[in-house]
């Protein structure tokens, strides 16, 4: 498409006279029987703009894809706790703010001051930690089909970074590097597993996204 | 920013709360505090304005993709609202009524977008899209609404009559692919419930002509897997483990298919007798190994040690003698705990409270597992909700030093023990009644550690052994508040304080 933004911008032309429909909102994306509405999508995707400092003109097609992709993820997990009778309370989500405070060394006030002036509101910060927490909740039911950290896995990661390291005399003992490797395996495995449970629940679910494809 | 990190964003965040959530030692997500922006930089410049414009014109010449009108910025008063078909007609003109969007209010998007959802629901369209026109007073609303395709002809390739009877798909019907492709799931399921683990209905459809599709749905069943050999690894009692797998035509038998749901029930069957067997710390799961056409059961066993009873004790409101209880118990230490009869002995000492008419007393027993000598301790609580000092109308001034503690209902849940993470609500007031603070008025209980000295200590003290479930008033002395200075200006100095707390949560940080 001919860049039209620039090229209006640079010849200082004025859009007083553009008249848009004031409200225009139209389907993003079908999960089942439910649909996602551009505007949500857009709303969202706001949302990680302000986050994130970018720029309006960076929500371009394919990110509003990938954060369509996200609200279909979320709308399954939303029907499978339905199904599950799981459920996130406030209270909940009031633990996990204190937690994400207390790891910020902050007071839940400050840090959600602080989030406001990241662009995400309490409610928006809320709604998020609670989304978080349940997919958390939905994963768990699946941890049996998490395979177990053995000592080799950790031994196995250690020599690999060793490899990758200039001088392995730098490198840390396996000792002290130990937990640190564990954590790093687990949110592996954690996140593979994930990402096998989302592909399973959308291969149950008819899902169509209307809205561009990737770049 | 990536197209892959906005999703990763959400992602990321969630991975480390769940790692949190199952104890792997993962640090909490870290979110970063940043300077607030001043004020000045928040303030667009006229060129990043006119790009704005510039994207807003654009954004409605491509339907709106990029950005659109603030939500929040306008609500404009609607004044007609439309549903029209492709071809501009008028539809639907009985529903329109029953919309959210209505003349005459000021339009709110969510209930233009519930209005979309309500349409959607009628199962006739294929699409709908809100579009909108400016008007002098106001604004029309219109629904455009795109009618489902027609199924023009339907091919059903290599599955049954009652398969193709069950599709969500006709000829001469309308198209509808979620529905289509639910109904082929279910096929799917019962197959692989008949032994076709790799059942998989494709479907396909072309576009025919203005409003018409052609559908094919064709099955590929994949061979019947059936089980080659149920095996164990790791116990020392297989023959009388595999003797609780039921096997119902023919299925969980070698040369028979999988039923999980019959097995799943077996291994539970199986843990129970582990634990009678005194494999207290014992995990039992099973899994499958697929070969071709066959599937290997393996049923892995760890049963971590005989467990044998140690102390036993009762304690707490009993109604009779120690003695009367520790008839009832015929498990001695030494013996070999068995889990069945343990709790046959539990249900003894409920039927002799509520033989003396003590129905609501709780009989709860808590265990002690020693994993390096194999002993388990077990007490048995006894928990009488009467014996408790009944809510006083007024507590009295707090004695010097002294808490006093009252209890207005008694919660049944965990118990608040120090080093416990616990979620209250609270109302703080001072002597006279006057309400200095309410975490019930802000909406939002009170998260704190027990003994971790963030709050007074007799507010700590005062949570202290409660119940989830319970609630408390608590007159807090001045050496157990804020002293003699108080804390100003919502504090006086020397005030005692009471505090009605409800425990809603209790457990380990």
């Amino acid at each position: 498409m001919f860049p039209l933004v620039p090229l209006v911008l640079s010849l200082g032309m004025s859009f007083a006279d553009v008249q848009p429909a004031p409200y225009v909102d139209r389907i993003a994306a079908v999960v089942g029987e439910r649909v996602i509405l551009l505007s949500e999508v857009r709303s969202r995707a706001a949302m990680v703009a302000r986050a994130q400092k970018m720029d309006p003109s960076q929500l371009t097609e394919s990110v509003l894809h990938e954060v369509a992709e996200r609200l279909v993820e979320e709308q399954l997990e939303q029907a499978e706790a339905d199904k599950l009778k799981i459920t996130i309370s406030p209270q909940d989500v009031d633990a996990t703010l204190e937690q994400l405070a207390q790891a910020n060394k902050a007071s839940v006030t400050a840090f959600i001051e602080s989030a406001k002036g990241q662009g995400v509101t309490e409610p928006e910060l809320r709604e998020a930690l609670r989304r978080q927490l349940l997919e958390a909740a939905l994963l768990r039911t699946h941890t049996s089909q998490l395979q177990r950290i053995e000592e080799k896995d950790l031994r196995s990661r250690y020599e690999d970074l060793k490899k990758s390291v200039k001088d392995p005399k730098d490198l840390r003992s396996y000792d002290e590097l130990k937990p640190e490797l564990f954590n790093q395996l687990m949110q592996e495995r954690v996140g593979q597993l994930r990402e096998d449970w989302l592909a399973q629940l959308r291969g149950r679910t008819f899902v169509e996204v209307r809205i561009g494809g990737a770049s | 920013m990536s197209h892959a990190s906005v999703r990763a964003l959400a992602s990321s965040l969630a991975l480390a709360a769940l790692a949190t959530a199952l104890g792997c030692g993962a640090a909490a997500p870290k979110a970063t505090i940043p300077p607030l922006r001043t004020s000045h930089e928040n303030v667009p410049t006229p060129r990043e304005r006119q790009a704005a414009a510039c994207s807003a014109a654009l954004a409605a010449e491509q339907g709106g993709l990029v950005a659109a009108a603030d939500e929040a910025d306008e609500h404009r008063i609607v004044r007609a609202v439309e549903i029209r078909d492709g071809a501009g007609h008028l539809v639907e003109e009985a529903l329109v009524h029953e919309l959210p969007v209505k003349a005459g209010e000021a339009y709110d998007a969510a209930r233009g977008r519930e209005a979309v959802r309500r349409i959607w629901a009628t199962g006739r369209y294929a699409d709908v899209a809100i579009d909108s026109r400016t008007e002098a007073d106001g604004v029309a609303i219109l629904f455009r609404v795109t009618p489902r395709s027609t199924i023009e002809r339907l091919f059903v390739v290599d599955a049954s009559d009652e398969d193709a009877r069950s599709l969500h798909a006709r000829e001469g019907g309308a198209y509808e692919p979620a529905a289509l492709y639910s109904s082929a799931r279910a096929i799917e399921g019962s197959y692989r419930d008949r032994g076709y683990l790799d059942a998989k209905l494709q479907i396909g459809s072309a576009r025919i002509g203005e409003g018409r599709v052609d559908v094919c749905v064709a099955a590929h069943l994949g061979p019947l897997v059936v089980i080659s050999s149920i095996d164990f690894a790791g116990t020392t009692h297989e023959a009388e483990l595999r003797g609780l797998i039921t096997s119902e035509d023919g299925k969980n038998a070698p040369g028979g298919i999988l039923d999980r749901d019959l097995l799943d029930r077996d291994a539970l069957l199986m843990s129970a007798r582990l634990y009678d067997l005194g494999y207290v710390a014992h995990k039992l799961a099973y899994r499958t190994e697929r070969r071709g056409a066959e599937l290997r059961v393996i049923f892995d066993v760890e049963e971590n040690g005989v467990y044998r009873l140690g102390k036993i004790d009762v304690q707490g409101d009993l109604g009779a003698p120690k003695a009367a209880y520790q008839k009832l118990l015929t498990s001695r230490r030494g013996d070999v705990f068995n889990r069945t009869a343990f709790a046959a002995e539990i249900e003894a000492i409920r039927a002799l409270e509520r033989d003396a008419g003590r129905k609501d007393v709780d009989v709860d027993p808590v265990t002690n597992l020693d994993a390096a000598t194999h002993v388990i301790d077990i007490t048995i609580e006894l928990h009488d909700p009467h014996k408790r000092a009944p809510a006083t109308a007024a507590s009295p001034p707090a004695a010097a030093g002294k808490l006093q503690i009252a209890d207005l209902a008694l919660g049944h849940g965990q118990q608040a023990r120090p080093g416990n993470k616990v979620s209250v609500h609270y109302k703080g007031m001072l002597a006279d009644g006057t309400v200095f603070d309410s975490s019930i008025a802000r909406g939002t209980p009170f998260v704190f550690v027990l003994g971790g000295k963030s709050v007074i200590p007799g507010f700590e003290q005062g949570v202290l052994g409660m119940r989830v479930g319970g609630k408390r008033r608590v007159t807090i002395p001045p050496e157990l508040g804020y002293g003699d200075r108080g804390a100003p200006p919502t504090i006086p100095p020397k005030a005692t304080l009471v505090f009605e707390l409800e425990l809603l949560s209790a457990g380990p940080p």
